[in-house]
């Protein structure tokens, strides 16, 4: 007697099991989230946030009726905060997938750090420094997105051919990522036969550019501006006052819409000038439009159209969720299965053209050349000029070739 | 007239060193010399009176009105003055300002021109900063500094300490002229001819207690004692 | 020589703003032993307010006097309820600074978001004044200089001049003391910290308009603080003063000539004048 009630007792809980996990209750996933919400690039972790949110609302906060349990984490763009803020996500909270960061340099240190981890999946956020996946690769580190070289192409031959600029000066932050970008630009414009007659690197985080302002060459054609966030507002804002009219050729961050989106009257300054994306604001496709219609009605208060680092967070979680249903959330033997199938993902980004990784798991994907120009009154936005398909990271050079030109750096490439 | 300052069974203890273990003493019209060897809590003592420092336990009274636990301001409104060690003069501002930062607790008597009367030198040197003074006439400012708040009662912690000595023959008589007016003294004193000459009774305190009441004059005379209690 | 006198000019004008954030920190602390590492919280806290009231009214003045007020209403709060209460407790009362400043950034953070913000500056001090040596120099940058000093002016009158600069002198010497002296040292107290805040809260302002306002400022401008004062000495007016001419100066002679080590170069000089005057070049003695 007793024997049968407890049998009836563990069959029914067995069957309530069941019919739950089939619903909603299977074992929740920890993702992690990595990005800079506080100092100089604050305003592009706000926006990484929302790209997470985004990708994390389509999938409807489950795959495959595992719960994503999400964990935000912050770093202040230099590489130790960056890991000490994985190291939390990773050793404290216990995540199984960690997405981000945001910053160049943090993107080589997480990959550093993601190599001693083999049981954890990495999926990249913004973070554009070459080396994060060109030389010395983490296997467990996936970027769905370009590189900072990547996110250059077609600049180069844009402000050559198209602009007739010869002569250009630089300015741009001391780290990786604007190397990288530098490196892109300089790749194009000085094979064509350009000349980069001056590079100043300057602090993140600085306040007064004015004597930056002071000391440039004043023979240039155009100026190349590599700055991010309040860098670049406090730079063109002392630009203009220390009378310099040179036009500007923007990096990728500095016509980003975290800077075009922002409060003040530099902004004037800004129409037409050329620069090169993975995303744009005034992109004339479905896919696109669906995107930054989704990110206006989630986000009230967001910028006026999506910035790349909420498009780059967006892209690369939308990757990992996507790549978890495909494995029906089978974490097992150290994500053996989910590597394998992120490594071979292919799916149309929202900008049109396909994304998928390299053997370095590096994304192969579409870039554009962009112009700023007044949408309406005080909306200022990217506008395409030119969409260049299947930028590869090496430019789409000899791998051996591209290798041999060195790291990006301060001093590399060169031709004054 | 006359005010009285009695302190029962106070402790003072840093950390878990007892710097004052059990103090009680009553300072009534006529001035009393408190002394005793460098470290013994002469300093602490006043410190406690004056709010400075916290008490463990005890009471403190100025007129059967308490006072331990006020805040030193509050010390001072109620009437107690203080003339602390190493005199402690405002280095960055005039004599005269370290007159007038003072808020004293009533008008009269010690107007700042009874002050200068009373204290001509410092008259003469009013607009040099405090640090310009020689340290006799430091020490006539930071007593003259303490009877601006028209005190009942003055707090004197070594008053004649780094004097030049012809300038405490000085110190000697004003003092004593300030206890004739009928405001009362505890003085701190490690100079035992100082100590008699302005006070009668001195208590000797040793390792954070007092271990005896005695008239200065016999102290003086008792070179045991002097040895024992004051390490002379 | 063009570029120089540029740089200069640039140096001093920076200086100008850091000269106003640090002083409020530098005379704090002087007077109260009181490390407050949330002054640059106000800093940033005076700034947005200011951006806001500015955009709501149209007038630039009234948002430089809502940022002094609400930094000022910030600044005396904390004070009050929290530093006061640790008075000579100075390990707890950095950490609770520290704590406020946390908390107060991430309230900002929502409340105004992460962009980057200019506040429009007044149209009469907007337009290019030209100096003959150099050209063209933005009045703006120079009616910054202009205020700093006129700051500083009142200022030293208020210290030198009144009763309650009297008392602040005298706290900055010895401030236990002066309270056995009978003087109400917590108002003074009270009135220093509200003071410092509006200073720090305008700072913020005329730093909106001339540069921009941002997250991480309140942590930069705090940094700037700390180093001005060690490089002048703690709670003297000259002090501050001279350091952030020196720190102003460095940064952007060390931006114009070596970009990538302008930041090592503020560091150097700090560690220079600690092993050399570790009180800092003024001294820590007095205040004017």
């Amino acid at each position: 007697m007793r024997k049968y009630n407890y049998k009836l007792l563990v069959g029914s809980l067995v069957a309530l099991g069941v019919s739950g996990a089939s619903a909603e209750d299977r074992k929740p996933i920890k993702v992690g989230v990595v990005a800079t919400l506080s100092g100089a690039f604050a305003a592009l972790g706000q926006e990484a946030m929302r790209g997470v949110e985004q990708a994390m609302a389509e999938a409807n906060g489950s795959v495959s009726g595992h719960p994503i349990v999400l964990t935000k984490a912050s770093s202040d763009a230099t590489p130790d905060s960056a890991v000490s803020a994985v190291r939390k996500l990773v050793e404290s909270d216990g995540v199984d997938l960690v997405v981000g960061p945001l910053s160049g340099d943090e993107g080589i240190a997480v990959k550093e750090y993601a190599k001693s981890h083999p049981n954890v999946t990495f999926v990249n956020g913004t973070s554009a420094a070459q080396d994060t996946t060109l030389r010395n690769p983490a296997s467990n580190f996936f970027r769905f997105s370009g590189d900072g070289a990547q996110w250059m192409a077609g600049l180069g031959r844009y402000a050559f051919t198209e602009k007739g600029y010869r002569r250009v000066a630089v300015v741009a932050e001391d780290y990786s990522f604007p190397y990288t970008q530098v490196f892109g630009f300089m790749t194009e414009f000085c094979a064509l036969g350009g000349h980069v007659v001056s590079k100043s690197w300057v602090p993140i985080g600085q306040k007064d550019y004015s004597s930056v302002v002071a000391s440039l060459p004043r023979d240039i054609d155009a100026l190349f501006v590599g700055l991010s966030g309040a860098d670049a507002v406090n730079f063109l804002t002392q630009m203009q006052q220390g009378g310099i009219e040179k036009p500007m050729i923007a990096g990728t961050f500095t016509a980003d819409q975290t800077i075009l989106g922002a409060k003040g009257r530099f902004k004037k300054y800004f129409i037409g000038t050329p620069s090169a994306s993975p995303v744009a604001d005034g992109l004339d496709s479905k896919g696109w439009d669906d995107y930054a219609a989704t990110y206006k009605a989630k986000f009230p208060d967001g910028l006026g159209s999506p910035s790349l680092a909420a498009y780059t967070y967006y892209l690369n979680t939308h990757a990992l969720l996507d790549g978890l249903s495909r494995v029906d959330g089978d974490l097992a033997d150290g994500h053996v299965k989910l590597n394998a199938v992120l490594a071979k993902l292919n799916f149309d980004a929202p900008t049109g053209g396909d994304v998928h990784l390299d053997a370095n798991r590096q994304a192969i994907t579409d870039n554009f050349v962009t112009e700023v120009y007044e949408r309406s009154p005080g909306l200022l936005v990217n506008h395409v000029v030119r969409r260049i398909k299947g930028v590869n990271q090496t430019l789409g050079m000899e791998p051996a070739k591209f290798i041999a030109m060195g790291p990006a750096s301060r001093d590399n490439p060169s031709c004054p | 007239m006359g005010a009285s300052l009695s302190v029962r069974d106070i402790t003072v203890q840093f950390g878990s060193a007892m710097v004052l273990d059990g103090v009680s003493l009553n300072c009534v019209t006529k001035p009393l010399a408190l002394v005793g060897r460098n470290g013994v809590g002469k300093t602490t003592l006043c410190k406690a009176i004056m709010g400075l420092v916290g008490i463990a336990a005890g009471t403190i009274e100025l007129d059967g009105r308490r006072v331990d636990g006020r805040r030193p301001e509050q010390v001072a409104a109620r009437g107690i003055g203080y003339v602390p060690q190493g005199r402690r003069i405002f280095g960055s501002l005039t004599v005269e300002e370290n007159l007038l930062v003072v808020s004293p607790r009533a008008a009269e008597p010690y107007t700042l021109e009874r002050i200068w009367e009373r204290f001509p030198r410092l008259s003469e040197r009013r607009t040099n900063l405090g640090t310009q003074l020689s340290g006799g006439e430091q020490q006539m400012l930071a007593i003259a500094r303490a009877l601006r708040t028209n005190p009942k009662m003055l707090i004197m912690d070594e008053p004649t300490e780094g004097v030049a000595p012809i300038f405490v023959d000085q110190l000697v008589s004003l003092i004593a002229d300030i206890c004739r007016t009928g405001i009362g003294l505890l003085l701190v004193e490690q100079n035992l001819r100082v100590a008699a000459a302005i006070a009668e009774l001195a208590l000797v305190m040793v390792n954070g207690r007092i271990v005896m009441q005695t008239p200065t004059s016999s102290l003086l005379d008792d070179e045991m004692a002097q040895r024992t209690f004051l390490g002379l | 020589m063009n570029q120089l006198a540029l740089v200069f000019l640039n140096g001093i004008t920076l200086a100008s703003l850091y000269f106003l954030v640090a002083t409020g920190f530098s005379l704090t602390f002087g007077l109260m032993r009181t490390v407050n590492l949330a002054h640059g919280s106000f800093y940033l806290l005076g700034g947005y307010v200011g951006y806001t009231v500015s955009e709501q009214t149209g007038s630039w003045v009234l948002g430089a006097l809502g940022g002094g007020a609400a930094a000022a209403l910030g600044s005396l709060l904390l004070h009050q309820l929290l530093l006061a209460r640790y008075d000579g407790q100075t390990l707890r009362q950095a950490l609770a600074s520290i704590a406020v400043s946390t908390i107060v950034a991430d309230q900002m953070l929502a409340a105004w978001g992460a962009e980057t913000y200019q506040i429009e500056p007044p149209p009469q001090l907007d337009w290019t004044i030209v100096l003959s040596p150099i050209g063209g120099y933005s009045f703006l940058r120079v009616s910054t200089l202009l205020l700093a000093v006129v700051a500083a002016i009142l200022l030293w009158l208020l210290l030198v001049r009144t009763r309650l600069g009297m008392m602040i002198r005298a706290g900055v010497d010895d401030s236990s003391i002066v309270r056995a002296l009978g003087v109400p040292i917590l108002s003074v107290f009270a009135f220093a910290a509200a003071l410092a805040g509006a200073m720090a809260g305008i700072a913020g302002v005329v730093c909106g308009s001339v540069l921009s306002l941002a997250p991480g400022d309140d942590t930069h401008f705090l940094l700037m603080s700390l180093i001005v004062v060690i490089i002048g000495g703690v709670g003297r007016l000259s002090g501050a003063a001279i350091g952030a001419l020196l720190v102003g100066l460095l940064e952007q002679f060390g931006l114009a000539y070596l970009p990538t080590y302008s930041v090592v170069l503020t560091f150097a000089l700090m560690v220079a004048v600690l092993a050399i005057r570790p009180d800092g070049i003024r001294g820590s003695r007095g205040v004017a």
